[in-house]
């Protein structure tokens, strides 16, 4: 028996989870809970398939996740919906609008994909960006200051409404290139909940890891690693419930959540 | 109340246009009785989540408590098909189900600071695929090809021969009322509907905020598995819990329904006909034109951003 088809899973389910983790982390630095990280990746990788796949569907995708998470900046700030609740409200509707056009018009069958090897790529660019980003005191102390205390931030002159739509804009980026990369790394084609709950595993990996980047990476990938024992197991023949299987990553989530207790390490201005 | 006029005014243009869906929909008894046979899993299951919100608490593991209590019946009643106990110990232990789970929801939140939404929303995703594990493995009737569970030797009793609208019809309008009493006349429900907002005044008037809020959350929890238990034991002739049971939105619509209703219980009951409506005429929909069921989740959606963004709206402006 070889490992290789698990890693090679593990990779290819990893990158878009691991993406939408570190998005929804600059999201949730900046005071805001990144609960639409679900909506955002099933909206990118619809658009994705639907813009004819490739590099063309990987661009929609991202300004698709840019999109999704203005709506989330506008209902959060401007309408001043509890941002939870907005999240998970994007997220249905993105779960419905996404079904509702399936059925009237169902995807193509095959678009143009993208190796493994791009995927890693295009993830390790986005990576270095954010990682350069945080890496400026400036922005980073804004971010920080900003997902601590709102107020403080805006008594030291910082335009806290900026810091949370950059916040929101990044995340959007990050997760719709994410979610758009989960078709087009796999079966190059959509189907209805695709995500199937990912986005809520990168939002477990963000409070397992602490809000850390380099810990949220870890995590993201760890629960990928179990999302792919399910595809190994039914390569590999081995005779297990497929259900069972898919149960691991959101109990190992759960558990990460429970061993992680009292959100340390996160920002003071996230909801409790 | 501009939520009710815009789906008001949605329903006269939808009359205009479609004459027939509306007809399909309401135009019969028959078809009025299959409206409340919607109506009734969704007036108890929003019964739960309203009250868990009322104490500031979002309940979003709504839909795998839902199949839960849907199978624990379901197992429970086939176990004891031999004695007459089994509709009341399978009713009984759907709402301790539930309640397990509301349990577990609380106790993260409430002394290991986990969100109850993020766990609620893990939890469901665990639900939906350890109840189709259990329906489509140990507990799947051997005798069919399809993937359920043994048909249960009971169903409800019925309120109206062949329909199938049941005693639990009667019990979530019973619940409903005694719900508004607690919560509205007395001042348990007063202190428990002040947590929303403060802790403070719970805590002075003797009452723990931190177990009230989880004693509230089990209650909400066990009333919503109840709901799954009455769904499965009135589906009329087929009385068996189907491996696919946890997609049916009931949960995701008692949040709908209690954002709706917002701080007051009396809007439960014209937020639980406006969402049974919806589902009912979607259906209807689908049927007389070539538009997919999905246009109901769609509508439903929309509704839950404008409930949310109403009622948070008006909290920040308080």
């Amino acid at each position: 028996m070889t490992l290789i088809p698990w890693l090679s899973a593990t990779t290819n389910l990893g990158i878009p989870v691991m993406l939408a983790a570190t998005g929804g982390l600059i999201c949730e630095k900046s005071g805001t809970a990144a609960l639409f990280l679900e909506g955002t990746m099933l909206t990118a990788a619809f658009i994705a398939i639907r813009t004819g796949g490739g590099v063309t569907g990987l661009i929609c995708g991202l300004f698709s996740g840019i999109a999704v998470t203005s709506c989330h900046y506008l209902l959060v700030n401007r309408a001043n919906v509890k941002d939870v609740i907005a999240g998970v409200g994007l997220n249905m509707l993105a779960l419905a609008a996404t079904s509702f056009c399936e059925r009237i018009a169902p995807s193509a069958e095959s678009v143009p994909t993208l190796s493994t090897t791009s995927g890693v790529l295009v993830a390790s660019a986005c990576l270095a960006i954010l990682i350069a980003c945080l890496a400026n005191p400036r922005l980073r102390l804004r971010l920080d200051i900003t997902g601590e205390s709102a107020l403080q931030a805006q008594i030291f002159g910082i335009n806290t409404s900026r810091v949370k739509l950059l916040a929101h804009i990044t995340a959007g980026a990050i997760a719709g290139i994410g979610g758009a990369l989960l078709p087009l790394m796999g079966i190059g084609t959509f189907v209805e909940n695709m995500t199937n709950g990912r986005g809520y595993l990168a939002l477990a990996a963000i409070v397992f890891g602490r809000w850390d980047l380099g810990a949220v990476i870890a995590a993201s990938l760890g629960f990928a690693a179990l999302d792919a024992l399910q595809l190994f197991a039914s390569t590999q023949g081995i005779n297990t419930d497929a259900d069972l299987l898919s149960m691991m990553p959101y109990l190992a989530g759960l558990i990460a959540l429970v061993v992680r207790t009292k959100r340390t390490g996160g920002p003071a201005e996230l909801s409790t | 109340m501009f939520v009710f006029i815009g789906v008001a005014i949605a329903g006269f243009v939808l009359l205009r246009l479609q004459p027939d869906v509306v007809n399909v929909a309401f135009g019969s008894p028959m078809a009025f009785l299959r409206f409340l046979t919607i109506a009734t899993p969704l007036l108890i299951a929003g019964l739960g989540v309203h009250a868990c919100l009322t104490t500031g608490r979002i309940l979003i593991a709504g839909e795998g408590i839902y199949a839960a209590g849907g199978l624990t019946v379901a197992i429970v009643g086939t176990s004891l098909s031999n004695t007459p106990l089994g509709l009341w110990a399978g009713l009984t232990l759907a709402f301790a189900m539930g309640g397990c789970v509301g349990l577990l929801i609380s106790w993260l939140r409430e002394n290991k600071g986990v969100h109850e939404v993020i766990s609620g929303l893990l939890m469901n995703y665990i639900l939906q695929l350890l109840t189709r594990y259990l329906a489509n493995g140990p507990f799947r009737d051997p005798t069919s090809d399809a993937p359920h569970t043994r048909e249960l030797p009971w169903t409800l009793p019925l309120l109206y021969p062949g329909a199938d609208v049941n005693i639990g019809l009667v019990t979530g309008c019973i619940m409903a009322v005694f719900y508004i009493y607690v919560f509205h006349k007395t001042v348990i429900g007063r202190y428990i509907r002040s947590l929303a907002t403060s802790d403070g005044v719970t805590h002075v008037a003797g009452l723990p905020p931190k177990r009230t809020r989880i004693f509230v959350m089990v209650v909400s929890a066990g009333i919503i598995g109840l709901a799954g238990a009455i769904s499965i034991g009135s589906a009329g002739p087929f009385r068996r819990f189907p491996s696919d049971f946890y997609g049916s939105g009931v949960g995701f619509d008692g949040l709908i329904i209690g954002l709706l209703a917002g701080p007051s219980a009396w809007l439960l009951l014209p937020s639980t006909l406006l969402i049974a409506c919806l589902s009912h005429l979607s259906d209807a929909l689908s049927l007389a034109t070539s538009l997919p069921r999905q246009v109901g989740s769609l509508a439903g959606a929309l509704l839950f951003l404008i409930a949310a963004t109403l009622r948070y709206r008006n909290q920040s402006r308080s």
